[in-house]
């Protein structure tokens, strides 16, 4: 009944990064956060800063970022936010992808985890592990006969 | 990155990629299966003593992989999953039926059972129907015991890797017989791994092999032979493989013994 003034009347909350950036949001947004929801509903005083204690000021900004736009989809069509969702993903360089993913995880974003993680797989659809070790930085530490012994496993795996 | 970040990433791979990312690092080895594995039609049980019956009729669509270790009370086991690619059992010789298993190319059995409790042919009634299939065979070789004609069962078109384990000295005879049989009729085939006991058998007891020739192999080009004592019932087969293969490239000769331990084959650092 309401819907067209909830986000104005909506009350305002304020993160705080583990930077020490505050961060004044409204309070729909900040509730896409599971962790948020449950510490607000655990909270005396909603005016004190909420504590995002892991994540930095410029990540928390990105998230808030997210938040805000799925917060008033309404106003775009599906297609439009998927298009949003892309462009928004494909703009961080892997080290913000990392934080990022961290940070949806620990405040229980499901979408956005949703939305990295699906980033994340589809860097590593279609390459070999040579590339995605060079793509994530990851060092390889078996021997040779250790990663024969893998690939013997399920060999049908490491087929083309 | 805590592994449950990392699983929710696997669980947007296929199997088969998810799979192949156990080669990118220790970390990364064991990942895929601790992951939450429905999401990956994965099913694992071990040392489930209460387990007696398992069937189920509705199909099962996501299950691609069934892992069966040491279910000891297991009587009875009929799995109906189409889409099933592999399947690992370890446990005594009970009635398995895995139906409609089309795309089923990877197997592996073993069996602790010393006396087959009349549970002939053990690997042929119940996995025959999957044979030509299959790209991956892992098999005990007392498995095939009391099989009275192997030429006729075997056709598999498909077979590109066939391990075979001796666990019993007795059926190390019926290893290479079976082999010779299951290469004739495995065009495809380049590996072959095949793991002797460790214990010293008597040799002399055994007839020789008297294998029967075969057109030359074309695809066989790795073989691989733990447990190696110079017997020569080994060294018959040894000198039939060579004399029955164009392709083969390599034959690895190591004399430790080796034990298979779930996934992982152990060699044995002593010598006896």
């Amino acid at each position: 009944m309401a819907s067209t003034s909830t986000s104005t009347l909506s009350r305002k909350l304020i993160l705080k990064s583990s930077d020490g950036e505050k961060f004044e949001v409204d309070e729909n947004v900040a509730m896409q956060s599971q962790t948020i929801k449950h510490m607000i509903e655990d909270l005396d005083d909603i005016n004190s800063p909420i504590p995002v204690s892991i994540v930095t000021g410029t990540i928390l900004s990105k998230v808030i970022e997210y938040c805000k736009k799925h917060a008033t989809e309404d106003s775009d069509s599906d297609e439009q936010l998927k298009q949003w969702d892309k462009e928004y993903a494909n703009n961080m360089d892997l080290n913000t992808l990392y934080y990022l993913l961290l940070a949806a995880n620990y405040m229980e974003i499901k979408g956005l985890l949703e939305l990295i993680t699906q980033c994340v797989a589809d860097m590593i659809k279609g390459k070999s592990p040579e590339e995605i070790r060079a793509h994530f930085n990851i060092k390889n530490d078996f021997t040779p006969q250790e990663e024969a012994n893998i690939r013997n496993e399920n060999p049908w795996a490491f087929e083309n | 990155m805590p592994d449950e970040i990392l699983c929710h990433i696997l669980t947007r791979l296929t199997l088969k990629e998810a799979i192949a990312t156990g080669i990118l690092s220790k970390r990364w080895k064991n990942l895929w299966a601790s992951c939450p594995y429905l999401n990956f039609g994965y099913f694992f049980w071990e040392f489930s003593y209460g387990l007696v019956n398992a069937k189920n009729t509705a199909p099962h669509l996501k299950l691609k992989l069934l892992e069966l270790y040491r279910c000891h009370d297991l009587e009875y086991l009929q799995v109906f999953a189409p889409n099933l690619i592999s399947f690992k059992y370890d446990g005594k010789q009970t009635t398995l039926s895995i139906k409609d298993a089309k795309q089923l190319a990877s197997l592996r059995l073993s069996s602790p059972d010393y006396i087959l409790l009349g549970a002939k042919n053990f690997v042929f009634s119940h996995f025959s129907s999957h044979f030509s299939n299959l790209k991956s065979l892992v098999v005990s070789a007392h498995l095939f015991e009391d099989i009275s004609d192997l030429t006729q069962l075997c056709v598999f078109s498909n077979l590109k890797q066939l391990v075979v384990d001796v666990k019993f000295t007795w059926s190390t005879c019926l290893c290479y017989r079976v082999v010779a049989s299951i290469i004739r009729g495995a065009p495809l085939l380049e590996q072959l791994e095949i793991v002797l006991p460790p214990c010293i058998p008597k040799w002399q007891e055994y007839p020789a092999l008297e294998l029967a020739s075969m057109s030359p192999h074309q695809n066989l080009k790795e073989v691989k032979l733990f447990g190696f004592r110079g017997d020569e019932n080994t060294m018959e087969f040894l000198s039939y493989l060579s004399e029955n293969t164009v392709s083969l490239q390599k034959i690895d000769i190591i004399a430790h013994s080796a034990l298979r331990h779930g996934e992982d084959l152990i060699v044995d650092n002593a010598l006896y």
